[in-house]
């Protein structure tokens, strides 16, 4: 049985053999011919032999190029801003399916020029970020923008939730004030 | 008791019918894919976690994800109330359960992470292993976590002298023997393969086709299940 | 387990090359078992033991026999539980506590074995119909794990039942001072087979267990019936090659058969 573009296959539907595509997303090749390994559209270019399978079911996240990320600080390096991401904005309920790590380099902070990146981080902080390189182990992210930065602090001395005021984070008890990347909705509890 | 009589079994089937069964797709809001089964008297919950990360951390494969499965009774899914938590035969059948998806899932596409197949039998009535594994495959493509087919499951055993599809309860503890299988369609593949009770070897290969054939019509309910869920009708 | 991965990974390219050959690691046929050593009643505050060497496999087993209730549902019937024991003597990946899946999974299949030949004849372990029937302890003791731990306990477990002796109860229960040996009426043998590449091979080594892509093992009995199977590892069977194991395992098992039979005295002439 020949498939057609735009078919609805599932788990072991066989879509042509491996002369006719190279294998995308959702598209596994064994002993010379191609089968969809998901539940969804089939997508076959025959031109540029490419098979994928766009997915109708819920799919396992992995952080792609311009996806947006919140991430928790794990560690201040140097030069950058170790961190953990917690979820992805597009599929916020599910557990990432690849290695949660990723940092943010001191460059990819902020518009202005930063010379001390532990002014804009701090451990445990709770972050929104953007996806700027998958290519690298661990994975690049960019607080660049107004959108992007901390969205929850808490007081390098006492713990607590810091609060926002005139540009600057202060400790409501204990009265600390502190420097951060934030964004613009800080503590909005908005994802 | 006579289990068998004119080619008519106990519960009136004919030896090669399966017992009625339903399959839905993703029917547990917060697990990532799951399934529901009912086959006879059998209701059999699947929910699939993942894959995400794994600890503790030397667990973790470099070069593939690891399946975790948990087969879980309910304590008043039997007659008599069964303990709670995991016994020795659920320990067994979890171990084989995994034994049998192992093949089916492209665990290589998602290195050092778990993927965790939970199954809850809320009501066994002979076979819920079976049950068990076919509701799992649903609920795995229903994560949209990539596999190379969907894996039905199915028992054929010998019962009154003949070789009979799917045994009821009351041939899976009177009859001569049960030989639960589960197959890779698209292969014919045995992923699961267990047997207890006297049966020749002409007897084992008469059982393990029906048994084959048995699976065919399951993985067909199966892929209607996720037509049903993902597509809405029934025409292809 | 990074380590033992990367080392069974080579392992696994040796192990496959040799067997696209038609060899194996220590020289064996592919349907060819290891050599086998039994030394029936070798503990005797049991009732019966037997300590089988399998190649370097070594696995003891002890019967201990008991008195007790019935289960509710075979009230004519004598109780028998199996369970192993993979002790940290036998191996660095085995670890002391609760048993764990690998054990569960040997000792119910051990047991699958000789309940379902049957082994025993149960119904004549009755002392009270209802109320007080022998209970029958299989222990099995993994020594020293070198492959294939289900075929060398699984002979260890029968072997021992044919060595066990229980004393003749009274009316009333109590033991008497004449001894009887356990009614044995079937000696059911099993017979692993490791699936490696697109070849089987029988008996399989530690190393040939630790790269193989699905396990088969078949209980034969007495009469050439099978009376258990199960499959393992993560890869799958055809219908041909589970038909060939069958064949095989009932023609390995008759030799192992005999063996067991004539070690304990009971070769019929």
């Amino acid at each position: 049985m020949t498939r057609k573009n735009g078919d609805f296959v599932l788990p072991g539907d066989i879509l042509g053999v491996s002369e006719e595509f190279i294998p995308g997303y959702g598209v596994y090749e064994e002993k010379g011919k191609v089968y969809s390994s998901i539940t969804g559209i089939a997508n076959l270019d025959f031109e540029r032999k490419r098979a994928f399978v766009e997915p109708l079911t819920d799919t396992p996240p992995i952080p792609k190029l311009g996806d947006i990320v919140i991430c928790e600080v794990t560690g201040i390096k140097e030069k950058m801003a170790m961190v953990e991401i917690i979820a992805l904005k597009k599929n916020p309920r599910r557990a990432l399916a690849v290695s949660p790590m990723a940092r943010i380099y001191i460059s990819q902070t902020s518009r202005k020029y930063v010379t001390d990146i532990s002014h804009e981080f701090k451990e445990g902080d709770l972050v929104r970020a953007k996806v700027v390189n998958v290519k690298k182990t661990p994975i690049e992210l960019s607080t660049v923008g107004e959108n992007f930065g901390v969205i929850r602090a808490y007081c390098s001395k006492c713990k607590t939730p810091l609060e926002k005021k005139n540009n600057k984070l202060e400790c409501p008890r204990c009265g600390n004030v502190e420097l951060r990347k934030t964004a613009s909705d800080y503590r909005k509890g908005v994802f | 008791m006579e289990l068998i009589k004119d080619g008519i079994r106990i519960d009136g089937r004919k030896k090669d019918e399966l017992r009625e069964i339903k399959i839905k797709a993703g029917v547990l809001k917060r697990a990532d894919g799951s399934a529901y089964v009912e086959w006879g008297m059998n209701k059999v919950y699947a929910a699939v976690y993942g894959p995400r990360e794994l600890y503790p951390r030397f667990l973790r494969r470099y070069d593939k994800a690891i399946l975790q499965c948990r087969y879980n009774m309910a304590s008043f899914s039997v007659e008599e109330r069964k303990r709670p938590g995991p016994d020795r035969r659920s320990v067994e059948i979890s171990k084989v359960t995994r034994s049998a998806l192992e093949p089916v899932v492209l665990t290589e596409n998602f290195p050092e992470s778990v993927i965790n197949v939970n199954i809850e039998i809320v009501q066994a009535e002979a076979g819920t292993r079976c049950a068990g594994i076919t509701a799992a495959s649903v609920a795995l493509a229903d994560a949209g976590i990539p596999m190379r087919d969907l894996l039905p499951a199915c028992a054929a055993g010998k019962v009154g002298g003949e070789i009979v599809l799917d045994l009821c309860k009351e041939e899976d503890n009177f009859g001569e023997s049960d030989l639960p299988i589960a197959m890779v369609p698209r292969t014919g593949g045995i992923t699961l393969l267990q047997m207890d009770g006297l049966m020749t070897e002409e007897e084992i290969e008469e059982a393990l086709n029906l048994a084959k054939k048995g699976c065919k019509i399951i993985y067909e309910k199966q892929k209607e299940a996720l037509k049903q869920k993902y597509r809405g009708n029934n025409n292809d | 387990m990074t380590e033992i991965d990367l080392i069974s990974n080579i392992e696994k390219d040796y192990i496959l090359n040799l067997a696209k050959k038609g060899e194996r690691e220590d020289g064996r046929d592919f349907d060819e078992h290891r050599k086998l050593i039994l030394e029936p009643d070798l503990i005797k505050k049991a009732e019966g033991s037997c300590l089988v060497s399998l190649g370097e496999t070594k696995v003891l087993a002890g019967i201990k026999v008991d008195k007790g209730e019935p289960y509710p549902d075979t009230p004519d019937q004598a109780v028998m539980t199996t369970n192993a024991e993979l002790v940290p003597l036998a191996s660095p990946f085995f670890e002391s506590g609760p048993p764990d899946e690998d054990s569960i999974e040997l000792a119910r299949v051990v047991d699958r074995g000789i309940r379902e030949a049957p082994a025993l004849d149960m119904s004549s372990l009755v002392v009270r119909e209802g109320e007080l029937v022998r209970v029958i302890f299989i222990d099995l003791h993994i020594l020293d794990s070198d492959g294939n731990l289900f075929d060398a306990s699984n002979i260890a477990a029968v072997t021992a039942l044919h060595t066990t002796k229980i004393p003749v109860l009274d009316d009333e229960g109590n033991p008497t001072e004449d001894m009887i040996p356990l009614p044995v009426i079937k000696t059911p043998v099993s017979c692993t087979f490791a699936k490696i590449g697109d070849n089987i091979v029988v008996d399989p080594s530690l190393n040939e267990e630790r790269v193989l892509d699905a396990r088969l093992t078949v209980t034969t009995e007495d009469n050439g019936y099978v009376c258990a199977m199960q499959k393992g590892g993560n890869s799958e069977f055809t219908v041909d090659e589970i038909m060939d194991c069958i064949k095989k395992s009932i023609k390995i098992g008759k030799e192992i058969r005999k063996t067991i039979l004539k070690t304990t005295g009971k070769q019929k002439v």
